[in-house]
């Protein structure tokens, strides 16, 4: 890749975790949908989701743009001690989207969403019941659902916002 | 595999797990307790033990000033939190064996049956 190509590269990847970033904090500060924690659109979740399906950019881009706003988003929103279920979620739902994106050969982009989605929701669980108990367990069926009507959502929006550019 | 087995086969995937979710959140609020024990806890420790149906008069307690913990109507709830988000506050008056949890300040509120020693959850 030419030097011109590598930095246009660096620049995409900026804008695109400054989109993340504001999407997360603007979600971050809408009245909660439900009144179970956990469940929210995940709407910083498309711009990942846009990077996987894009030839320009490799997995390793999608990661690092989620970490790089996961983290920035701990100081904005300030919240470290959620820091560690945004961490793991995220990065969860990347790898589970990358699994999903090839078997499905970047097809059906709201069943990958979908897959995201529940990768982050359960390992989410999996850190709460390794935090505090097992009594969060009777979240799960209302995380699923959650995770499902979100990933659907968010992922139909990143298959138009793929065709058309 | 063409696209349209794969949309097919994904979908009936999705609607059965949301349907089973479905199924199952609502039998899991839909369990009462005959003695509701309200567990309050603090960083994983043990503050308060209330016996639900035992108090007439409602209550509150406040648990090291950052939330406020009422119990009123044989039920359980977070009237006041000095989080930001409230999702406790939102999560209302409860006596099932969905907990109220606040991230943020560390405390959960657990109900359970008094007469087992096994958590509610196990059910």
């Amino acid at each position: 890749m030419k030097r011109s190509g590598k930095i246009e590269k660096l620049v995409s990847l900026g804008v695109l975790t400054a989109v993340s970033l504001v999407m997360f904090v603007i979600e971050s500060q809408l009245p909660p949908i439900t009144p179970f924690p956990g469940i929210k659109l995940g709407l910083a979740n498309t711009v990942t989701l846009f990077i996987l399906h894009r030839k320009a950019y490799k997995f390793a881009d999608a990661v690092l743009v989620v970490i790089v706003r996961v983290l920035s988003a701990a100081f904005i929103v300030g919240n470290p001690s959620v820091l560690l279920f945004s961490l793991t979620g995220g990065i969860s739902a990347v790898f589970a989207m990358l699994l999903f994106r090839m078997l499905l050969k970047g097809e059906l982009i709201p069943v990958t969403s979908v897959a995201g989605a529940l990768a982050h929701n359960m390992v989410q669980v999996a850190v709460a019941i390794f935090v505090s108990g097992a009594g969060v367990l009777p979240y799960i069926p209302v995380l699923i659902l959650g995770g499902i009507l979100s990933g659907l959502l968010t992922g139909f929006a990143v298959s138009i916002i793929i065709r058309r550019f | 595999m063409t696209k349209k087995s794969k949309a097919v086969i994904s979908a009936i995937v999705i609607f059965a797990l949301a349907s089973a979710s479905l199924i199952a959140h609502l039998w899991i609020i839909g369990i009462r307790f005959d003695e509701p024990v309200a567990l309050i806890y603090r960083n994983g420790e043990l503050l308060y033990e209330i016996e639900l149906l035992q108090v007439s008069e409602p209550i509150s307690y406040n648990i090291e000033n950052v939330s406020k913990v009422e119990i009123r109507d044989g039920k359980i709830g977070i009237s006041q939190a000095n989080c930001r988000d409230q999702i406790c506050v939102n999560m209302g008056f409860v006596n099932g064996v969905v907990p109220i949890i606040c991230l943020p300040e560390r405390i959960e509120i657990r109900v359970r049956n008094n007469d087992s020693d096994i958590d509610g959850v196990t059910y």
